[in-house]
């Protein structure tokens, strides 16, 4: 991988995100982490439930302001950017979310056509109501939903059409960078993949560029280009996605890729499940980097680990 | 059975295989939306409707409010007028023989024992000084009202407003805010009130200061409640990463959001205003003599239970109404706006 052809959209450096700091009830919700996302990539950002993927996405779109570390957008800090000014308002505008239950994501006293239009109105981007309408109109088909449906209610949409409806809030802005925060997870299967290649068909039309968080594995490896893995609120391995599945070297990776069902039950019958123990790869007091072990492959490893990582990898793929 | 099996396979065989032809699903129809579309208050007041107790009260509510109201234009007499050639005088409804509205009073016509002109009755009697109880009544039901109106106005712009921010702002501000509310909460009524006679003269200036200063604390709290919820709902996030201000996320999320919350408590809050006024008026610290409130009238009345037993009437049918008719309303349209809360 020639990282320095490629345009770093978004610098992660040393991000920390800690909770009631000093208080009882602390909580080190992200402990340190840094990773780069490329212009036009799709970075899958996986985990266990309480391992910091959602605060990560939160604070890197400032719905949390980052204890320390920083957080760079096309270069710009964004954790220096003042509530208010401008520049945070076109911040506003480049970096979009979608959310991850499609039935809190709306306002319910909002009709769908004022759900989608609210950052035209925010940013000013149409002039006229008929202008307005317009885009809603043309957002809508882009989402694949019946224009007509404009003058509806949340309430009155499936799960599915409704995670449309916040696609469409999200792209009305012309955002470069949307973090999409588990959109799939709460929609049943047949429509997860509805709309997982709508955001791939964006994706590929507008140019975006995706932090797609999710803990469904499949999903995640058919979506990214390269997948990061958190644990305890830190990243334990990086690397591009089918390397991170064929290959996996850090213990918890491989421990989450043995939990997957298979499908097919002679396989399903044989598939071993690998503990993990957290105290060995992260829980002693060593002091432990993201080290690149393999062209493009990081893991969580202190320096006396790492030429272990590096064995395992070249052996792997001596394997090949 | 073996028959019927051959039949069917006969009858299957026979068909042709172009009877069949692949259904079209069209997808504009398949994501079509039949029903029309309802708002969520349209939704809410057809709930109202269905509420029988809710609709009578709210119909007794506009009643009572219409005549107390147009008695600022029109009243039966001038309720602070007095006469005393009429006092003390029961209810006569003309020349009705309707018992207890026939101007008879332990066994007496008070009307012909006083020597009363014919043509002259009063409809809910008059009281001691002769002024007309009828005129009293609704002037008293129209302090009521407008105290109604003071609370619902201190809930609405103190309450919810104090509410919003301190749910809103959070952290160190919330906390602070929330012990303004203990303090205030803490200080009774009553004591509030009996403070404010020793800088203002008795009467509703004293009365609507009060509730000013306190009334709308349980609002503030239910809606900091509900604001803290709130906040953190996906969509308030998504207007936040969409640049939305904390004001305009207040206006178009919060409150619309928050509009049961809202309509619901302020529909309790005003019985319990009105109350206190004519608690407040009965105990002779409220509305002073001789202008007429419930309070005041049925403390007049009092005095006189055993032997003018129609003064304590209408006056206590009144607030009894005002009072049901406000809690089942509120009832209803808890209910209506909350579904999920009711029972």
């Amino acid at each position: 991988m020639s990282e320095d052809t490629r345009e770093k959209l978004v610098e992660v450096r040393d991000l920390v995100q800690t909770f009631n700091a000093g208080k009882k009830d602390e909580v080190r919700a992200i402990q340190d982490i840094s990773f780069d996302i490329y212009r036009g990539e799709t970075l899958g950002l996986v985990g266990e439930s309480g391992s910091g993927k959602t605060t990560t996405g939160r604070s890197i779109i400032r719905l949390y302001d980052p204890t320390s570390g920083t957080v760079k957008f096309e270069g710009q800090d964004i954790a220096k950017l003042k509530n208010g000014s401008k520049a945070m308002h076109q911040f506003r505008r480049q970096m979009q979310m979608i959310f991850q239950d499609p039935y809190a994501s709306l306002n319910p006293r909002m009709k769908v056509k004022d759900i989608i239009a609210e950052g035209l109105d925010i940013h000013h981007l149409v002039k006229s109501e008929k202008e307005r309408d317009d885009r809603v109109a043309a957002l809508l088909e882009e989402v694949g939903l019946n224009p007509d449906h404009a003058t509806r209610y949340p309430h009155e949409f499936s799960g599915g059409q409704r995670q449309r409806i916040g696609i469409a809030r999200a792209l009305a802005v012309e955002p470069e960078f949307i973090i999409a925060d588990e959109p799939i997870s709460a929609l049943d299967v047949s429509i997860q993949a509805q709309v997982v290649n709508l955001m791939k068909d964006i994706q590929d039309k507008n140019g975006l560029t995706y932090l797609f968080i999710a803990h469904d594995l499949s999903m995640v490896k058919y979506i990214s280009d390269r997948i990061a893995v958190m644990h305890n609120g830190r990243l334990v391995e990086l690397a591009s996605s089918d390397e991170v599945y064929t290959h996996p070297l850090h213990p918890y990776t491989q421990s989450l890729l043995s939990a997957i069902p298979e499908p097919d039950p002679d396989t399903e019958r044989r598939r071993v499940l690998v503990p993990y123990d957290a105290s060995q790869a992260e829980g002693d007091d060593k002091a432990r980097s993201m080290t690149e072990v393999f062209p493009g492959h990081f893991i969580y490893a202190a320096t006396d680990e790492v030429a272990g990582y590096q064995h395992a990898a070249q052996a792997a793929h001596a394997n090949d | 059975m073996a028959d019927a099996k051959n039949q069917s396979a006969t009858a299957m065989a026979s068909l042709p295989k172009d009877a069949f032809e692949p259904a079209q699903v069209d997808k504009t129809e398949k994501e079509r939306i039949a029903a029309p579309a309802l708002t969520f208050t349209q939704d809410a007041m057809r709930r109202l409707r269905q509420n029988k107790a809710a609709i009578i009260s709210f119909w007794i509510l506009v009643v009572i409010a219409v005549l107390a109201f147009g008695s600022f234009f029109w009243s039966p007499a001038d309720p602070n007028h007095q006469n005393l050639t009429y006092s003390y005088l029961p209810p006569k409804w003309g020349n009705l023989n309707i018992p207890g509205l026939n101007g008879w009073n332990n066994g007496v016509d008070v009307y012909k024992a006083n020597g009363i002109k014919d043509g002259v009755y009063f409809l809910l009697g008059t009281d001691g000084f002769g002024r007309d109880m009828l005129s009293r009544l609704l002037a008293g039901t129209r302090v009521s009202l407008i105290i109604a109106i003071v609370a619902t106005f201190f809930d609405l712009s103190i309450g919810v407003v104090y509410g919003i921010i301190s749910g809103w702002r959070g952290g160190r501000t919330d906390i602070v805010m929330q012990r303004v509310i203990e303090i205030i909460s803490s200080v009774p009524n009553l004591v509030v009130v009996i403070l404010m006679l020793l800088v203002f003269k008795p009467g509703l200036t004293s009365i609507i200061l009060a509730i000013a200063l306190s009334g709308w604390v349980t609002m503030a709290r239910l809606v900091r409640a509900q604001t803290l919820q709130l906040k953190d709902q996906e969509y308030v996030l998504a207007a936040r990463t969409l640049g939305e201000s904390s004001v305009k996320i207040a206006l178009k999320h919060l409150v619309p959001n928050l509009s049961s919350t809202i309509i619901i408590q302020t529909m309790f809050t005003i019985p319990s205003a009105i109350f206190f006024e004519a608690f407040l008026s009965y105990i002779g610290i409220g509305i002073p003599s001789p202008q007429a409130s419930l309070g005041t009238l049925l403390s007049d009345a009092q005095q006189n239970l055993q032997t003018q037993p129609y003064m304590l009437v209408f006056p206590a049918i009144v607030i009894v109404l005002l009072m049901l008719a406000f809690n089942l309303l509120g009832d209803g349209l808890r209910d209506a706006f909350d579904p999920r809360s009711s029972h």
